[in-house]
């Protein structure tokens, strides 16, 4: 009975997350086409600022918590830590994938190529490729608490890679422009630009929270069966031996 | 004018985070169909006996 109201419970509270979600997508869309002014170099496509910075952001976000649940299962060994460092690095993968779409296709109008090996590109290809790094050694080591624990290892020393990317723009000629939030003298946004952005980051942060929310509750949901498997292996050799 | 590099951007953004939650969903599918047979089954055996 009280497993059943928490089920109830946690499909309420997501179906509410997933409104205020949708509701947010679509002033955050709103904001993006028709309230952000056009800017005066660029032109329309500066609009892709509005999913790629938010997304790098996000994909920032979801490794800053895959690290803290690493140390978190590697420290207590705790079944929750590891499912929400697997949750994050799928999603994490999801946002950094996304900023190595959207950065490309920002790039060719503007630079005139679609990539370049500068610090701040490459270094986000490497998040990328951490993030597929993680998820593939979770899934071709065959034994779970190995999988974890190996894939926590390589989580926390990947880690490393984060302020880099951050950093990139401020330690090294780029590309790449530097810094337009938080450079210094000279770089900022218009307050419309502002409220675009950060209305854009809230939508894609309540994105990101309702896909964590599914896969822990996929990852319940394998608890479960992993259980009941062996619940069922138990009858059956009880049932071989009478 | 419709600048396809913008229509391209937030296409394909969306469409990999569609892709990922399908993928979430089709998962969480197929593992209530094992559960749920596991449990029919794991309720038969029990009622056998």
């Amino acid at each position: 009975m009280a497993d059943r109201l928490k089920i109830m419970t946690q499909k309420f509270s997501q179906s509410i997350l997933l409104i205020i979600t949708t509701a947010w997508l679509l002033v955050a869309t709103y904001l993006i086409f028709l309230y952000a002014p056009q800017e005066m170099t660029m032109g329309e496509v500066q609009r892709i600022f509005y999913i790629h910075v938010p997304a790098a952001w996000t994909a920032f976000l979801a490794y800053f918590i895959l690290f803290g649940a690493s140390v978190a299962y590697l420290w207590k060994r705790s079944p929750g830590a590891d499912a929400l460092a697997q949750a994050c690095g799928e999603v994490g993968f999801t946002f950094c994938t996304v900023v190595l779409v959207t950065g490309p296709l920002w790039a060719k109008p503007v630079w005139g190529i679609w990539w370049t090996w500068d610090a701040r590109l490459t270094s986000t290809f490497v998040l990328w490729l951490l993030f597929v790094s993680y998820l593939m050694l979770r899934s071709y080591v065959l034994n779970p608490g190995r999988a974890a624990t190996l894939a926590a290892v390589v989580a926390i020393m990947g880690f490393v890679d984060v302020p880099i990317v951050y950093m990139s723009i401020r330690w090294w000629r780029t590309q790449h422009p530097q810094p337009v939030i938080a450079g210094g003298e000279g770089s900022g946004l218009d307050a419309s630009m502002w409220v675009t952005l950060l209305v854009s980051w809230g939508a894609l942060l309540c994105l990101y929270a309702f896909l964590v929310r599914e896969r822990l509750a996929l990852a319940a949901r394998q608890r479960e069966l992993s259980a009941l498997r062996r619940e069922w292996s138990a009858t059956a050799a009880k049932e071989e031996r009478g | 004018m419709v600048n396809h590099y913008l229509v391209g951007a937030f296409s394909l953004a969306w469409l990999a985070f569609g892709v990922y939650a399908w993928s979430l969903s089709r998962r969480q599918e197929r593992l209530k169909q094992e559960l749920d047979e596991l449990k029919k089954r794991l309720e038969s055996s029990g009622s056998a006996a």
